[in-house]
């Protein structure tokens, strides 16, 4: 990455919430879920964002805060405290992909959201070129202000700097490695360790869509 | 937690329903025909999430987490037949909303005879429609339903614990594809609950040049989740 930059002055500093929620597969503690609701939170504070270029895309990242995961099944859910360290957030707002990243894998895994870039689907632009998930319009209209036409006012009213309120939305990506024939073909060799025991993804459905957003945190 | 378990309904009956129009379908009347068998009852709670625009009594909050939660019992859970579509549906339960936002969390309780659950496994889509309006029509995805992603699988029968994704929908007057603007107010269409009437926002839309949807499934930009939970789900 080049030299990344501290946004946020002090004065201007506040606490926050990242939050990401899929639809997706993999194991915890030795169990694995299928089909489970996953959300993904991290309390941090916006004193630490940074921005950075990497590879020609400007990339935001918080990577000081706790992090917890709850995997809801049914009725059943199970919340893990993630180790400090582990995981770190990352909008990547040139090509519209936010989520959680690792430095032990990948900037993508273990959960992004995205149009193709990270997941397995790879949505294609109407033809205006308009994208259907909020992440992907951000990073058109980015590119392209006057594309701002193709969405409702609100839209551009999530652009954030990992430092202001937003809802992004995009294809769920929870895969180490490239995915084959829409699959996650493989859990990582690395694991993510919590609490409860050692954490994988390996998501299975080609077609899964998450969110993810950003939150003032009022504590 | 990888095993799915399924238990279908077997109660079943003939039912006609009125303005029963769900994803693409024109039809006003569907005729469902089933066997007569045996009732094997299970509770089943049905939950459709999203974050998006809410106005519950007389405040509005915009981006909260928002979950709709529908407790019914599999024997109520029927086939439909409208127009080209099909799939299942149950309207005997009771339904509530939970909203979190800022940290606070409040719930309510829709007023009985407004809210039904719904999956079209011939458009792909599943969630909570409702009955409003004088006229008690009904909305097929208003509040909340989600079509696309992987609830488009089009095998949900509404009894089988499982949960999908894909895109979230309060539209009024969906489907909309063609429509200039996107979907129409929910100001004349009050949902009553215990702490006051419920609105849900369509606030993210993708348009075609002339100003109108992308369609029925790329013109929503906000995702959501549909899950079915047999048994205890508590």
């Amino acid at each position: 990455m080049a030299a990344a930059l501290l946004l946020a002055g002090a004065a201007q500093a506040h606490p926050i919430v990242y939050t990401a929620w899929a639809i997706t597969d993999g194991r915890l503690g030795g169990v694995d879920f299928r089909d489970a609701a996953v959300r993904i939170r991290f309390e941090g504070d916006t004193r630490d964002v940074s921005a950075g270029l990497e590879q020609g895309a400007m990339v935001y990242r918080n990577e000081r805060g706790e992090a917890t995961i709850t995997v809801t099944r049914g009725g059943d859910a199970t919340t893990a405290r993630i180790h400090p360290g582990q995981i770190y957030v990352r909008y990547d707002i040139s090509r519209g992909v936010v989520g959680f990243a690792t430095h032990a894998i990948g900037p993508t895994y273990p959960l992004s959201l995205s149009c193709g870039v990270a997941s397995a689907f790879g949505c294609t632009p109407a033809a205006n070129g308009a994208y259907e998930q909020i992440g992907a319009a951000l990073a058109d209209v980015h590119a392209h202000p006057q594309d701002a036409a193709h969405y409702s006012a609100a839209v551009a009213g999530q652009e954030t700097h990992l430092a202001a309120p937003a809802l992004l939305t995009g294809y769920v990506g929870a895969c180490a490695v490239p995915y084959v024939n829409g699959v996650c073909p493989a859990m990582p060799a690395v694991p993510i360790h919590t609490d409860r025991g050692e954490l994988y993804f390996q998501d299975l459905q080609v077609w899964g869509t998450g969110m993810f957003t950003v939150v003032n945190d009022p504590d | 937690m990888t095993a799915r378990t399924r238990r279908r309904h077997k109660g079943r009956t003939v039912v006609v329903l009125r303005a029963f129009s769900i994803w693409g379908a024109a039809a006003l009347a569907a005729a469902a025909m089933v066997d007569p068998g045996v009732a094997c009852a299970e509770r089943v709670t049905y939950r459709v999430f999203a974050i998006t625009d809410v106005k519950l009594g007389q405040r509005v909050y915009h981006n909260a987490e928002v979950q709709l939660e529908f407790v019914g019992d599999s024997t109520d859970v029927q086939p439909f037949q409208a127009g080209p579509n099909s799939g299942f549906f149950i309207s005997r339960g009771e339904a509530r909303i939970r909203i979190t936002h800022s940290e606070e969390t409040l719930s309510a309780r829709f007023l009985p005879g407004q809210i039904m659950v719904a999956a079209d496994n011939i458009g792909g889509g599943a969630g909570f429609s409702s009955l409003v309006g004088s006229d008690h029509h009904l909305e097929a995805a208003y509040p909340l339903a989600v079509d696309g992603g992987t609830v488009s699988n089009y095998n949900i029968d509404l009894v089988t614990t499982a949960a999908y994704s894909g895109k979230a929908w309060s539209c009024i007057g969906f489907p909309i594809k063609g429509r200039v603007g996107g979907c129409g107010d929910p100001a004349p269409y009050p949902l009553k609950t215990d702490k006051g009437d419920l609105f849900v926002y369509q606030t993210y839309l993708g348009f075609n040049a002339d100003g109108s949807l992308l369609d029925d499934y790329m013109g929503s930009l906000n995702n959501g989740f549909f899950s079915v939970t047999t048994g205890d789900a508590h």
